[in-house]
């Protein structure tokens, strides 16, 4: 298959996917593309900036292990990345020992300028997300991976349903059952608070936590 | 509807990383695939994976951790590999000597750092160098000690991801 782009339009993933099994550039400008949002996406779930920099670079070899399973998503190939990155994330340990010999030759460099300007934006990062995933961490697996997909990243029912191969019905009663869960789990969290504050909690005044009206 | 707000906004990936990930990443690519071959590891008693997210009972971060059973010597490596195995490991193993036989070495990577300032251990030399007389301190890269199979410690240059990344618990204090 050869697909090609008109001059001055970036190549869409699904070119650069076709063309990476020839030329690993390709792959190269993939990740480039998609880096940060993985980066992200794997903050978020282990609220550590360092172990997410390393799963970043498995995640990306682990999509191309997997590659003969792909699901490019309205032609975008980040709803999958996003999904190898739970799966990944769900078997970190085993994961990380997969590439240990690749991830070896990733220098560990010294705080660069680019970072000393953030890390206290960072380190509080880390903090809030330590605490939302003290609670977040309560759901099931399948529960933590749909929210975190659907609602952290922004991935549609649609896109979120062909990354994970089920019906988009299943995405759905998933999402709905995670946040029926979630709102047991904050309703407790914020019963829990309010006794042992002297000032009193309710669950609309949460620091953290908001409700809103989906 | 209740949804978790107020998770941290994203970040991009530090520059250094991005392009030290995108190398290592056609790198990958443009290597011919090998047959995976699995083996057991073995694994030291007491190794678990335990969470390092403050307060909360969170099993998301990969950290293990394993006591150091032989404290009669360490092995201090020059490069955070395993590269040599067991025989001809890149580094030196120290032991001390007391009246009474080896003595115990409670901080590895104390004794290690020895090793480097002294000139000792070299990085990326394959062998441990004769001190220079008199004495010159050299630098001490970061060093962290992880759990070899054996059950003695061995110290590398590098941070709390070198132990994982060479299939190794971190050494339990």
């Amino acid at each position: 298959m050869v697909v090609s782009s008109p001059p001055n339009v970036p190549p869409s993933d699904a070119a650069l996917w076709a063309r990476a099994s020839v030329d690993p550039c390709a792959f190269g400008d993939l990740y480039d593309r998609h880096a940060d949002a993985v980066y992200t996406h794997c903050f978020r779930r282990t609220a550590s900036w360092s172990v997410a920099e390393d799963l970043t670079s498995v995640v990306f070899l682990e999509a191309w292990r997997k590659r003969a399973d792909v699901k490019l998503t309205t032609d975008s190939i980040l709803p999958w990345l996003l999904a190898v990155a739970n799966n990944t994330i769900r078997n970190q340990d085993r994961s990380l020992r997969r590439h240990r010999r690749l991830l070896a030759k990733l220098p560990i460099e010294p705080q660069g300028a680019d970072l000393a300007e953030d890390v206290a934006g960072r380190l509080d990062d880390a903090q809030v997300m330590r605490d939302v995933l003290s609670v977040f961490s309560e759901l099931t697996q399948d529960e933590q991976d749909i929210l975190a997909l659907c609602v952290w990243a922004g991935v549609s029912y649609a896109d979120a349903a062909l990354a994970l191969g089920v019906p988009i019905g299943t995405v759905r009663s998933r999402l709905s059952r995670a946040r029926q869960h979630l709102r047991r789990l904050l309703d407790r969290k914020v019963s829990e608070e309010g006794s042992t504050s002297s000032a009193g909690a309710s669950a609309s005044h949460h620091p953290l936590f908001l409700r809103k009206e989906i | 509807m209740i949804e978790i707000e107020g998770v941290p906004k994203p970040r991009p990936l530090p520059s250094q990383a991005r392009r030290a990930q995108r190398v290592m990443l056609e790198s990958a690519l443009r290597r011919p695939e090998r047959r995976r071959q699995w083996t057991a590891r073995s694994v030291a008693a007491g190794v678990g994976a335990i969470a390092l997210l403050g307060g909360g009972a969170v099993a998301t971060a990969y950290v293990a951790f394993a006591p150091v059973t032989d404290k009669n010597s360490v092995r201090c490596y020059s490069e955070a590999s395993l590269q040599g195995g067991d025989r001809h490991f890149h580094g030196t193993e120290i032991s001390v000597a007391g009246p009474a036989g080896p003595e115990r070495i409670e901080k590895a990577v104390l004794a290690c750092s020895w090793a480097w300032r002294d000139g000792i251990v070299v990085a990326g030399a394959s062998t441990a160098r004769s001190p220079e007389q008199p004495l010159v301190a050299h630098s001490v890269p970061n060093l962290v000690a992880c759990t070899l199979k054996n059950g003695t410690a061995g110290v590398f240059p590098g941070d709390s991801r070198t132990c994982a990344r060479l299939g190794l618990p971190q050494a339990k204090e």
